[in-house]
């Protein structure tokens, strides 16, 4: 998932520093909606790219899950009058200030109820930006702004966790089949099976959380016993087949290409990074 | 002996085509597509083990899907699918499908395959099955 961070601190370069009129007063909020500040959203764009963490207000039980989807480091500042929901996210622009923090869903909605903003204009789209003129005041320099590319990252962790369930309940039920259930000689599955490939479900999750990727993933019995995830993402397919604590990884790259790229034998720590190859 | 007729020599051919039955369980019904399960090739299988099909023939698909089990789907693949992967397929009559006994036939010859190829022609299988679907199997509820 590729993003474009940007960076500005305080020792960066100019195009964040503000003229001196800009700093003082309210009025510079209305800057927003200004042209310069499109000029100014032009420049910091044109910075090169950068991690920036995030910090949000506190009491925020989402912060843990945005952290976990977004790669940026999430804190909560104490002693911030700063009241803010976030609804849903696309968060493309994300500015952090002394003391206060903003994150500007795109689209969707953002309340800053009695905000102070140490600093002058991040990157904010106008019409997304709400806040209540009365609240806001300018007390100091910008700190560091970000841009990322729009992430539906809400919506991702919802299906990350909807998978998690889905692959679950077919575990479920797979590790409920008799022997013979293949009208032959099948064993069902055994313990040790299921719950080595409860581990492997995690660690998709974990994968599409933090690489901001669901895997397409079908889970499925062999006859002999084993169960199999097979998981595809972009142009690349993965085996892993496990059985009891025995765990086979096979990798493909192109989808149409027949033969493998590898084919490893490891046990469930050894799965990540394989499954982390397949988001790469 | 008066009355009885000799089983015919079946021989496969390149061009000849197979059908493999699709139990529901490689079916992915969220998705449309199947799993590799379908074919099951294991080292260690006799010739017995190989996965079985049809040759389409010797056997009508309404027949073939009279021996398989209620609700499985049924696949076709060409002959050279497999046979691209080192893998033969061996006419083994099987007594259980009746008068179409001689129509049965199992793949095999990957026993002598390393891991790594065994599991790209399971891989190469399952691809050649999904792309000639006959019959889907019905959604059970342990899929």
């Amino acid at each position: 998932m590729s993003s474009n961070h940007i960076l500005l601190n305080e020792s960066g370069e100019p195009p964040r520093k503000r003229a001196a009129e800009d700093r003082i007063g309210f009025p510079a909020w209305r800057c927003y909606r200004t042209g310069s500040f499109a000029n100014f959203t032009h420049e910091v764009h044109d910075l090169p790219n950068a991690t920036v963490p995030i910090n949000v207000g506190s009491s925020a039980g989402w912060g843990d899950l945005l952290a976990g989807i977004t790669n940026v480091a999430i804190g909560v500042l104490s002693g911030t009058d700063f009241g803010m929901q976030i609804s849903s996210n696309k968060i493309v622009g994300t500015g952090v200030f002394r003391g206060v923090v903003k994150q500007n869903p795109i689209g969707h909605g953002m309340q800053i109820g009695s905000t102070f903003l140490e600093g002058l204009c991040g990157e904010y789209s106008p019409e997304v930006l709400y806040a209540n003129p009365e609240a806001t005041a300018l007390l100091g320099s910008i700190q560091q702004i970000t841009m990322v590319e729009p992430v539906d990252a809400a919506k991702l962790a919802q299906r990350a966790v909807l998978q998690e369930h889905s692959l679950s309940a077919q575990l479920r039920r797979l590790s409920r089949l008799e022997a013979g259930w293949d009208g032959d000689t099948a064993p069902g599955i055994s313990e040790e099976t299921r719950s080595t490939a409860e581990g492997i479900i995690k660690q998709v999750q974990q994968v599409a959380l933090s690489h901001l990727a669901i895997l397409k993933t079908r889970l499925g019995p062999l006859p002999d016993g084993s169960l199999r995830f097979e998981c595809t993402e972009s142009n690349k397919e993965l085996f892993v087949t496990v059985s009891d604590k025995a765990i086979e990884v096979q990798a493909w790259q192109p989808l149409d290409a027949v033969e493998s790229v590898g084919y490893w034998e490891t046990d469930t720590t050894g799965v990540m990074e394989h499954l982390e190859w397949l988001v790469k | 002996m008066a009355g009885e007729v000799a089983s015919p020599v079946v021989t496969v051919e390149l061009t000849d085509s197979l059908y493999r039955g699709i139990n529901p369980l490689f079916f992915d019904f969220e998705e449309g597509g199947l799993k590799s399960g379908v074919f099951l090739l294991k080292k260690n299988h006799k010739l017995e083990d190989g996965p079985s099909v049809g040759i389409t023939r010797l056997i009508s698909l309404e027949n073939f899907q009279s021996l398989i089990g209620d609700g499985w789907g049924v696949g076709e693949l060409p002959v050279s699918v497999p046979q691209s992967q080192s893998l033969t397929v061996h006419p083994l009559p099987d007594q259980k499908w009746g008068i179409h006994a001689h129509a049965h036939a199992v793949v095999t010859n990957y026993q002598k395959l390393t891991n790594k190829q065994i599991g790209d022609a399971q891989r190469a299988l399952r691809d050649a099955l999904q792309k000639n679907i006959l019959v889907k199997p019905v959604e059970t509820s342990a899929k």
